[in-house]
């Protein structure tokens, strides 16, 4: 079907699961060709029904297909691609990939290659925000002559130790005093050389009660360049962010207005000219210090769509070929209503979050007003062992946050998928928890409630147990169980029978 | 004469009565009264006035079940017992992974804690180590191989 009539592009996108699904939809709404990629893992993967043309780069191991430079870029030039999407994850961040897909004459999907080499450095990224103007953390660069202790006692403790090339939480220590300051240095250098190949390190003062706000940002090349209302990601687990929501309920609408401000600082800087996202910590007393830019699309990029109506994806492929932002500042600090997203996860809560792989016998997904779901799985689909363990994001907006978390509870409830373990339960505990629902928390919410959020709700048992004995008695057969042991239906029978 | 069931690996004891068309649970001194009609693929539960929609899907070790935002599953007790009875001194996959180290022979004599197998999955490492002391019976996985959650990689015969 042909809605739209504009200069058509063949556009590749060089992931795969839920963002490459939610990448390929938004070329085909603006009328481009939507082309995919797969690994061996992938050959039935969801994704690639959402493109007019999918074509394999390589084996499993993500090595040998999705980071596999050389083979996606000899696929794109084969088949005339015009332009590559990196979503987010992969090969999103990586300046080299970004540098080949331009000098191969491709459009890339992203900022400029320069300004991602300027933040993708966390020390170098300080740097920047601190001649933009913007408060950062107080910290220090530990050279290798600097001696650890001397450097920690001008910030005070605790500390963060991280790592400069580092990301998503890899590599993170907090030191509360001087032994365990020494005793992590050399831990934490040796892990930043072998996951980074860069063994710098730096020392950050460590915020109490901190939250993890950022702001999305979206630029042109004429520059253009405008903030969105904020989003809140204090809810994480190891660094990793479960829950987002939008707007925060820490901080109002002119500390929005502040950060906002200072997030386009911090991009004109270097010169940015794409959809990006700045993130912030904010501290107890509302401080606000520029933590890190994220040069792609992120996970949570759908909260902020739901409140402005405005389609980051598509803006970002628009700018990405020449066309020119027409939004006005003003239209955007006003959220429409609250929108909260929750990450599902193919993950074991109560196995300490071992990723739950494998076959989907039964999906069900939610529905209804205000609920979104960007999925990458369906039944029959096999999780693969060889990538993230995403599923899909639940996403609900109301016209307040007592609506939207009132969506997404009944969302998550409806949505049912097996055999494999997702974090739905896990979630479902942290907005039922009192502190969550009155907007109290801070990045420490999971660990400072972690056992509480295992509970498991026994209010519907008896209900279950009538239930189960009901499918036995209606002669409910249990079709795997072949090998001469009782089954469950003559269990079942055996039930109905004891009264006679 | 009462029951027990195992739901969501806490075991329950109740007593079951049928009336008419109600069901009756009697758990811990407390009477519940449910109609249940099936509609379609769910169960329909009425208790008092209220109406709660039931979603099931009967899996080889269980019948899973929702009822509103709660999750159960729900095993006969005894049957799980005869799974766990005969396989829990064998090393199984506790998730789908590559085997990435063997580090036993067969007849190799172990001790309790020890490392046998060494599993990636999504480029975590799982050491998986044996819960008895014993000897190696045989070896079903060699290096490089994927398996499937819940696979015995290992027999072991304890002493």
């Amino acid at each position: 079907m042909e809605y739209s009539e504009c200069e058509k592009k063949r556009i590749l996108v060089a992931n795969r699961g839920e963002i490459a699904i939610r990448i390929l939809k938004a070329i085909r709404e603006l009328g481009h060709t939507a082309i995919a990629i797969y690994s061996d893992a992938d050959k039935f993967s969801p994704h690639l029904t959402f493109a007019d043309e999918a074509y394999y780069v390589g084996e499993s191991e993500a090595s040998k297909s999705y980071l596999n430079i050389d083979r996606i870029i000899e696929v794109a030039k084969k088949n005339k691609i015009d332009g590559i999407h990196p979503g987010y994850g992969f090969l999103a961040e990586n300046t080299k990939f970004a540098d080949v897909v331009k000098s191969s004459n491709m459009v890339w999907v992203g900022p400029q290659p320069k300004s991602m080499y300027d933040v993708g450095d966390k020390i170098r990224a300080r740097e920047i925000a601190k001649s933009a103007g913007v408060p950062i953390i107080p910290g220090v660069t530990l050279g290798s002559n600097t001696d650890p202790v001397d450097a920690a006692k001008g910030l005070g403790f605790p500390i963060l130790i991280k790592a400069s090339a580092g990301g998503g939480g890899k590599g993170m220590r907090i030191v509360r005093d001087e032994r365990e300051l020494i005793d992590n240095v050399d831990i934490a250098r040796k892990e930043a050389e072998s996951s980074f190949a860069d063994p710098t390190i730096y020392f950050e003062k460590l915020l109490e009660e901190p939250h993890h706000i950022e702001i999305q940002v979206l630029a042109d090349k004429f520059g253009n360049a405008y903030y969105f209302p904020e989003r809140e990601c204090s809810i994480q687990r190891r660094y990793q962010k479960i829950v987002e929501e939008s707007p925060s309920t820490t901080i109002d609408r002119m500390q929005a207005k502040s950060m906002g401000e200072a997030a386009l600082k911090v991009i004109k800087e270097i010169a940015y000219d794409s959809a990006g996202t700045v993130e912030f910590m904010v501290d107890k007393d509302k401080n606000f210090y520029f933590l890190e830019v994220n040069t792609r699309i992120q996970v949570e990029h759908p909260v902020t769509e739901e409140i402005t109506g405005i389609d980051l994806v598509a803006n970002q492929i628009e700018v990405a070929f020449g066309k020119s932002l027409s939004f006005n500042q003003d239209s955007l600090n006003i959220p429409k209503g609250h929108a909260i997203e929750a990450r599902i996860y193919a993950e074991d809560p109560v196995n300490n979050f071992i990723p739950s792989t494998g076959k989907i016998d039964y999906y069900k997904i939610p529905y209804g007003a205000g609920i979104r779901l960007d999925d990458g799985a369906c039944k029959g689909f096999e999780i693969p062992i060889h990538y993230d363990p995403i599923i899909s994001k639940v996403i609900a907006r109301g016209k307040d946050r007592k609506q939207s978390l009132y969506r997404l509870h009944k969302a998550l409830s409806d949505y049912h998928i097996l055999p494999l373990k997702t974090t739905i339960s896990f979630i479902m505990n942290i907005i039922k928890h009192p502190e969550f629902i009155k907007g109290c928390y801070d990045t420490n919410f999971i660990n400072k409630n972690y056992e509480k959020l295992f509970d498991e709700n026994e209010e519907y048992i008896p209900l279950a147990i009538a239930c189960y004995y009901y499918l036995g008695s209606q002669g409910f057969s249990n079709e795997y169980n072949l090998d001469g042991r009782e089954t469950l239906k003559e269990c079942w029978q055996h039930l109905t029978n004891f009264r006679g | 004469m009462s029951e027990t069931v195992k739901i969501n690996n806490k075991l329950w004891e109740y007593e079951l009565d049928k009336e008419d068309n109600c069901f009756i649970v009697k758990i811990d001194g407390k009477v519940y009264r449910y109609e249940i009609y099936m509609i379609g693929d769910e169960l329909f539960v009425k208790e008092n006035n209220k109406y709660i929609k039931i979603s099931y899907f009967q899996e080889k070790d269980g019948l899973n079940l929702w009822a509103e935002d709660a999750f159960y599953k729900i095993s006969e007790e005894s049957e799980e017992e005869l799974i766990e009875e005969e396989s829990e001194k064998d090393i199984k996959a506790p998730m789908p992974g590559i085997i990435k180290e063997v580090l036993v022979e067969v007849g190799q004599h172990i001790s309790k804690g020890q490392t046998v197998v060494v599993l990636e999955s999504m480029k975590m490492s799982n050491e998986l180590k044996a819960s008895v002391d014993g000897e190696i019976k045989e070896i079903f996985v060699a290096v490089g191989d994927q398996v499937d959650a819940f696979a015995t990689l290992v027999r072991i015969e304890s002493e």
